[in-house]
């Protein structure tokens, strides 16, 4: 195979972008980006048969090893596959969804060339191209939260830039220690010097901004509320993931040898554990069906940094193959609530209820999303939780810090318990209970199903979610996830007790006597009445929404503090982060003025001296002879003594 | 052959911005445009040779060596600063057509500006150090008259300000040349090339540079001189004249001589982001986009200031991208301000709507100076913090990733505070053509140098080449 099929996932989408961006003709945009980010999808296919690709061509080779280098590897190649996948999802999902709003073409043009940029940050094999697409990416959420509103796409951009920068000086320190900006010529260098460590934390700055962990993650909640629901689906719940994730993983196998239960494996993991935990909390309180989430889409980061930040290959393992998972259900989660949205014109929750019965392919594919998020088995989150558990209880071995096993594990599983609550919550609230009493004006007043194109994306990813659950080994993680992965033990030696085929065997028998009981009940041995509630009649009063279901965490006296601040945004990172900047500035300004006051004292002097001199001539003719006699008698003086 | 053209390209606008003052005022205007024109293409006409590796020695009168001469010369480094300057002079003039027509003192407004225009173009030739003095000297006057003028007040006093403050810099300058001449008994800079000279003389040209330049400590003239004077003229002071400190810079201490004092770097990086935090602060639009453009010029000094290669290159690069981004940032602040009479950020917002393009143009350029890829930007700035990086400096190169950073803060909140939020300003509507699609115009050129960056670097290659022999 000719390497030059690297270049067309690239250029394909971008010159299909300019195409939308200038064909101004209607249902042309839409057609066109379904048929290239298919093809794109299919080209990534092909990529992902052959073993490995190199395309290299000179670039900028007056600077010394920057060539415009792209490789396929097993890695990148089955990112690439996952990536254009949702890609071509997202864009068949929103030729329904999106149509009739405002500046289409230019949503559909960020919305190709995302997906070419994209392909070209995990293609690239030279540092310098993969900063010109990962930096375009940057550009292009901009884009792409600008069309929810400019506030917000303005915090976005500054948040995913400055660490973009942060990301450079990295890259830049990198060459330093390695010498190339080739990434496959990089061997894992030891992190020991002070320069290789803050190259790791610059590096990991730039990955853990676009994967979205805390505190970088503040923009993504703010975007779920204004931003365009499939540009939530793309970019922070699947893309995003995809690309950080891809990047954390190789700085921690491929640029740097990251040991285990080291200064900065500890750091990872902390970052992990806190995003998990601190992000399902605010979870729990949401009120909104795409802000709650947006708030999961932040707390499965801390599942994967905290696999890949142990070091051991089966929580590395663990915490990609998590990524790909989280990707799967936390866009068809998204997409699920975006069907709600199309119908009902709202994602309150407290306007929503009993959508189950009406919307029956949304409510499955949703149910069993928010299962596989939750890490109930045999759902694929669970098998990549069970890995990233197997890897830290494997900490345990090294002793010293390595005793802090207990608290990650804890933190990882109370996390899973707290976003099965949550997603209870979410689920009675939305599609279970009865409808809601005050439905918004605009709503259908009989929603119903959401048409093929909106379904088929849904159910595609539901289906994945229970395949890759199943079928854990033999499928993703022989295929995809081991070979990426240096150093694995066979996997009889982590998989342990779980079986999932024994265990999928045993669940679906037990879903076979649960149906049986089921049919047997329908023979109608007993009769059915409305339950008995003191003679009142049913009043939509007293459904029980499930809005309310955790104010008695919110509560806590601990706890309601720290929620109070948040909700007031005092603890967005991002906020701090400009105070301090703006401290900064201010402190700097005054030293720009003071240099402005030396200056302006000096010409005042100038100005006083010369007054100073006129004064002096006064113009009376006594006084300057006076001044010349002084002036001779000194002169004499000097020459004669 | 070459000869003529590298002697048409700088007399042409030196005796051809006399006739602005006999010329009627409609043809006035056209004339200096064809007039920087006719420079541009006759430089166009020497990039052939110089691409070949060519340097060509001109020398008018009788001897080449000694206290003065006309003697010139074009390398690599010359025809860039040189094609620069008479490029962005033919945008900022072809803008000025219109914006210029509501005022008084157009007959010295373009006088003064193909003549300054010309004088630019002739000390990227200057081969003798005298010669460049009276350049710069032509320059720095014309710039004064140009400061002042709308004649107000206020304007007059800035205007005086920027002239006393960089006449400053460039008296010590001289000094400097005398100290040379004495030592050397020569100021032709092919002779002297090479040969050891005194420290002081050397400190004493670096503040001529400083001054000029408008880096600490010398940086306060600029953001005065810009709030009182016409966006074309801040736009040419900017991209051109406050570029001659960086011309001299190459030419004197990486071409002439070698000098490699590490507190250039930090005196340009503190300067860089003393002129970024200002930027974050003030109110003024264009005030914002001077602190900016002292903030940058940092930038192009720690590229060169490093007496390397890549950072050569990088300053080279750097100086084109800027050039081209802050004359765009200037020339639709200009449109803004004249637009709506108004130059406060607190008071403007909302205008995307009523100038779609103006702010596509502006953002473009605000882009590219914030060094986001696809935008050329990027490529200078990376470039420069590699340099750095490569030679070791890393608390410099953390410093300039600061100031990276709060560039892309203050260029936000330009473009925001102007373009975006609620409009509660009055605007006349007439619509200006021609400015608008100026700014536009070099938006697109930003994008361009990023996207073929690989094919543009040939001539700075050669440029660097020539130095580093």
């Amino acid at each position: 195979m000719s390497s030059h099929i690297l270049l067309y996932p690239l250029f394909l989408p971008l010159i299909a972008g300019i195409a939308c961006l200038l064909i101004p003709r209607k249902g042309i945009k839409e057609g066109l980006s379904i048929v290239v980010s298919l093809t794109a999808f299919i080209l990534a296919l092909i990529i992902f048969t052959a073993k490995e690709l190199v395309f290299t061509r000179p670039w900028l080779s007056i600077l010394g090893g920057i060539n415009f280098s792209l490789r396929s590897y097993h890695f990148s190649s089955f990112i690439l596959v996952f990536l254009t996948l949702f890609g071509f999802l997202i864009c068949l999902y929103s030729a329904k969804f999106m149509s009739g709003r405002k500046r289409l073409r230019e949503y559909y043009a960020y919305l190709l060339w995302t997906i070419g940029a994209s392909s070209g940050a995990i293609l690239a094999n030279n540092f310098i191209l993969f900063l010109v697409f990962w930096g375009a990416l940057a550009l292009l959420l901009y884009g792409l939260l600008s069309l929810g509103s400019y506030r917000l796409a303005t915090k976005g951009i500054f948040i995913i830039g400055a660490a973009d920068f942060a990301f450079i000086l990295g890259v830049l320190f990198l060459y330093k220690l390695s010498g190339t900006f080739q990434m496959n010529q990089l061997g894992p260098i030891s992190l020991t010097s002070p320069l290789s460590i803050s190259a790791f934390i610059l590096l990991m700055i730039g990955a853990m901004a676009k994967a979205g962990t805390m505190p970088f993650h503040t923009w993504i909640p703010d975007a779920a509320e204004e931003a365009p629901l499939p540009v939530m689906a793309l970019l922070p719940a699947s893309l995003d993931k995809l690309l950080g994730i891809y990047l954390l993983s190789r700085i921690c196998l491929d640029f740097f040898r990251l040991i285990p239960n080291s200064g900065l494996s500890i750091l990872l993991m902390i970052i992990g554990s806190f995003t998990i935990i601190a992000a399902v909390m605010m979870a729990l309180i949401q009120h909104n069906l795409k802000r709650l989430l947006s708030y999961h889409a932040v707390s499965q980061v801390g599942y994967m940094v905290l696999g890949i930040g142990t070091g051991i290959p089966v929580a590395v393992a663990g915490g990609i193959f998590h990524m790909l998972n989280n990707a799967i259900y936390k866009s068809s989660l998204f997409l699920g609530g975006g069907a709600v949205e199309h119908r009902m014109k709202t994602t309150d929750l407290d306007r929503l209820g009993g959508l189950a019965k009406l919307m029956p392919v949304t409510f499955i594919t949703f149910f069993i999303a928010a299962l596989s998020i939750s890490g109930v088995p045999p759902f694929n989150g669970f098998f990549s939780k069970w890995m990233i558990y197997q890897g830290v209880v494997e900490l345990g071995k090294f002793g010293g810090t390595g005793n802090l096993w207990i608290l990650w594990l804890l933190a990882a599983m109370f996390g899973s318990a707290l976003t099965l609550a949550s997603f209870m919550k979410l689920v009675h609230a939305t599609f279970l209970g009865t409808s809601s009493s005050s439905p918004p004006k605009n709503a259908y007043s009989s929603p119903k199903e959401v048409g093929l194109s909106m379904t088929i994306p849904m159910v595609i990813l539901a289906s994945l979610c229970i395949g890759f659950g199943i079928f854990a080994y033999r499928l993703p993680l022989r295929l995809f996830i081991l070979a990426s992965v240096p150093g694995i033990p066979s996997p009889a030696e982590w998989m342990g007790w779980w079986q999932p085929g024994l265990a999928t065997g045993l669940i679906i028998v037990g879903i076979i006597i649960g149906a049986i009981i089921y049919l047997l009940s329908k023979v109608r041995l007993f009769r059915e009445s409305t339950s008995y509630i003191g003679g009142e009649e049913v009043s939509p009063e007293m459904k029980v929404s499930g809005v309310d279901f955790y104010d008695t965490v919110r509560n806590f006296s601990g706890l309601s503090k720290i929620y109070e601040a948040a909700e007031k945004k005092k603890l967005d990172f991002y906020d701090w982060g400009m105070v301090v900047c703006k401290a900064v500035a201010y402190i700097l300004q005054v030293l720009d003025r003071a240099v402005d006051y030396i200056w302006r004292g000096l010409a005042y002097l100038a100005v006083l001296g010369g007054k100073g001199a006129s004064f002096l001539h006064s113009g009376i003719l006594h006084t300057y002879l006076a001044w010349c006699l002084i002036g001779l008698i000194l002169l004499l003086l000097i020459f004669l003594l | 052959m070459s000869s003529w053209y590298l002697m048409l390209s700088i007399f042409v606008p030196l005796l051809g911005s006399l006739f602005c003052l006999v010329f009627p005022g409609k043809i006035r205007g056209v004339w200096s445009v064809i007039v920087v024109s006719l420079s541009f293409v006759f430089l166009l006409f020497l990039l052939p040779s110089i691409m070949l590796g060519e340097v060509i020695r001109v020398n008018l009168g009788v001897s080449a060596t000694g206290f003065f001469s006309f003697s010139f010369l074009a390398d690599g480094i010359s025809l860039i600063f040189a094609l620069v300057f008479s490029f962005i002079g033919i945008i900022i003039l072809l803008y000025s057509l219109t914006y210029i027509k509501p005022y008084h003192n157009q007959k010295e407004y373009y006088f003064i500006t193909t003549l300054m225009i010309g004088s630019l173009v002739g000390i990227s030739f200057s081969a003798n150090l005298m010669l460049l003095y009276i350049f710069w000297e032509v320059a720095a006057l014309s710039a004064w008259r140009l400061y002042g003028f709308f004649r107000g007040k206020k304007e007059v006093i800035f205007a005086n300000k920027a002239f006393l403050l960089t006449f400053l810099g460039s008296s010590f300058m001289l000094l400097g040349f005398i100290l040379i001449y004495q030592a050397r008994a020569t100021l032709d800079l092919v002779v002297l090339r090479g040969q050891p000279v005194s420290n002081l003389a050397l400190f004493f040209i670096l503040l001529g540079i400083i001054a000029k330049s408008a880096t600490l400590p010398i940086q306060v003239w600029m953001p005065d001189a810009y709030s009182g004077a016409p966006s074309p003229v801040c736009a040419l002071s900017s991209a051109l004249i406050a570029k001659i400190g960086v011309f001299a810079f190459v030419r004197i201490f990486l071409f002439t001589f070698t000098v490699s004092w590490d507190w250039i770097l930090w005196l340009a990086v503190i300067s860089s982001l003393l002129g970024a935090a200002a930027a974050l602060r003030e109110k003024n639009i264009k005030r914002i986009i001077a602190y900016s453009t002292i903030s940058q010029i940092g930038f192009i000094l720690l590229g060169l200031a490093l007496v390397g290669k890549i950072g050569l290159l990088a300053g080279l690069l750097y100086f084109v991208i800027h050039a081209v981004g802050k004359t765009g940032l200037f020339l639709g602040a200009g449109i803004v301000e004249q637009r709506c009479k108004e130059g406060n950020l607190d008071k403007l917002g909302g205008l995307a709507k009523a100038m779609p393009v103006t702010a596509a143009g502006f953002l473009f350029c605000s882009l590219s100076i914030m060094g986001f890829p696809p935008f050329g930007g990027f490529y200078a700035k990376l470039m420069v913090i590699l340099a750095i990086v490569k030679e070791g400096h890393f608390w410099i190169a953390g410093l300039a990733i600061f100031t990276a950073i709060l560039t892309m803060l203050y260029l936000f909140r330009l473009f925001n505070g102007i373009f975006l939020g609620q409009r509660e300003i009055s605007f006349s509507s007439k619509g200006r053509g021609s400015m608008v699609a100026c700014v536009l115009f070099l938006g697109i050129v930003s994008l361009a140098i990023g996207l073929f960056i690989g094919q543009l670097l040939g001539l700075p290659n050669i440029a660097v080449a020539q130095i580093f022999r």
